[in-house]
């Protein structure tokens, strides 16, 4: 499948920045493979000839960060032709608070990035949301187990 | 006696919006002096940059003079009102930009000793949003309705106490009848008048 890796974070040294290597490393032994940090790339293009989407990024106030949403309201906004080509999304995101508080707050950035966005790609758009969650109360033995998880789904893709 | 003061965000430039902003600050001058930060005008940047991310968990998450004016506003807000478009079901990024970087730790909330996130919005007692959909209100629903709950629930859960909370919504904006977006107008105004 040719697959983009959309990743979003200021930071280099960053856990986003990693995992984001990480499902690249994981997906290019079997599929045709782009990456874009939505900090270093415009964005302009990218959605073309994609089959599948998997978005990394911190849930930062409910959802992607403003860069991510920006990037999704420019090209999820308007009928953009290339979207029906688009039969998976993944989500890798890390949230700094609780399971229990993200439910409270309306799982906003879940509801819309597997419900909402899926519904203006290909139809039947297959989702996987692959949460880590009170990240920043985190071990590293935690962070280490959430990484085998995501290269372990990602290597199912 | 000083009124408490009133902070109204708008994430958008067209006239309608415009127009909603000043009906929101004639309802509100009611019972408060209101400031309006009009992101667009004054040129606030959305994202946050590395710097500000590595010092995010630090003493001073705040790097930027514009965004310390700004949380300055909010610390001493009885009344945060928000005015912006909803498009796929979400804020625009800029006013999403606006919350993480203004609502920093040290603003809207601090760390406890664990390391969890505790509230500190201690002077604001009302929380408001007016926005308009393209979407009718069960399809924006269906999509977790994202602007209502990061501003009626995020954002609330950073109050300690008490929040008189108020949402009003023009859904199927596009297609919506002169009168029908006139009426909304004059309930916003009503509305803010007693929030």
């Amino acid at each position: 499948m040719r697959v983009l890796v959309m990743s979003c974070h200021p930071c280099d040294e960053s856990f986003t920045t990693y995992v984001a290597a990480r499902v690249v490393a994981v997906l290019s032994s079997r599929h045709q493979v782009r990456h874009h940090d939505l900090y270093t790339a415009d964005g302009i293009g990218l959605l073309e000839e994609t089959e599948a989407v998997v978005w990394v990024y911190p849930t930062w106030w409910s959802g992607p960060p403003a860069r991510m949403l920006e990037f999704i309201h420019a090209h999820f906004g308007a009928k953009h032709p290339h979207l029906d080509k688009i039969e998976k999304m993944v989500v890798v995101t890390s949230h700094g608070s609780s399971w229990w508080v993200n439910g409270f707050e309306g799982g906003v950035g879940k509801r819309l990035m597997t419900r909402a966005l899926p519904t203006l790609a290909a139809p039947g758009c297959r989702t996987r949301w692959i949460a880590m969650y009170d990240i920043d109360r985190s071990t590293e033995r935690d962070r280490v187990r959430f990484v085998a998880r995501v290269e372990r789904e990602l290597s199912r893709l | 006696m000083t009124q408490p003061s009133a902070l109204l965000v708008l994430g958008a430039t067209d006239p309608f919006h415009q127009r909603l902003a000043e009906a929101a600050t004639t309802g509100l001058e009611r019972r408060f002096t209101v400031t309006c930060l009009d992101l667009v005008a004054q040129g606030f940047v959305m994202a946050m940059s590395a710097e500000e991310r590595r010092a995010y968990h630090g003493n001073h998450p705040i790097l930027d003079p514009q965004v310390a004016s700004h949380a300055r506003l909010v610390a001493a807000a009885a009344a945060l009102v928000f005015v912006f478009p909803t498009r796929l079901w979400t804020p625009p990024p800029l006013v999403k930009g606006w919350l993480e970087r203004v609502l920093a730790p040290g603003v809207a909330f601090v760390f406890d000793s664990q390391h969890r996130v505790r509230p500190n919005l201690r002077t604001v007692r009302s929380i408001g949003g007016i926005t308009t959909c393209t979407q009718t209100a069960a399809e924006v629903r269906a999509g977790g309705d994202g602007s209502r709950t990061t501003v009626l629930r995020t954002l609330r859960l950073n109050v300690p106490g008490r929040v008189r909370t108020a949402w009003y919504a023009l859904y199927e904006y596009e297609a919506a009848a002169p009168g029908a977006k006139e009426e909304f107008v004059a309930q916003v105004a009503r509305g803010m008048g007693r929030l």
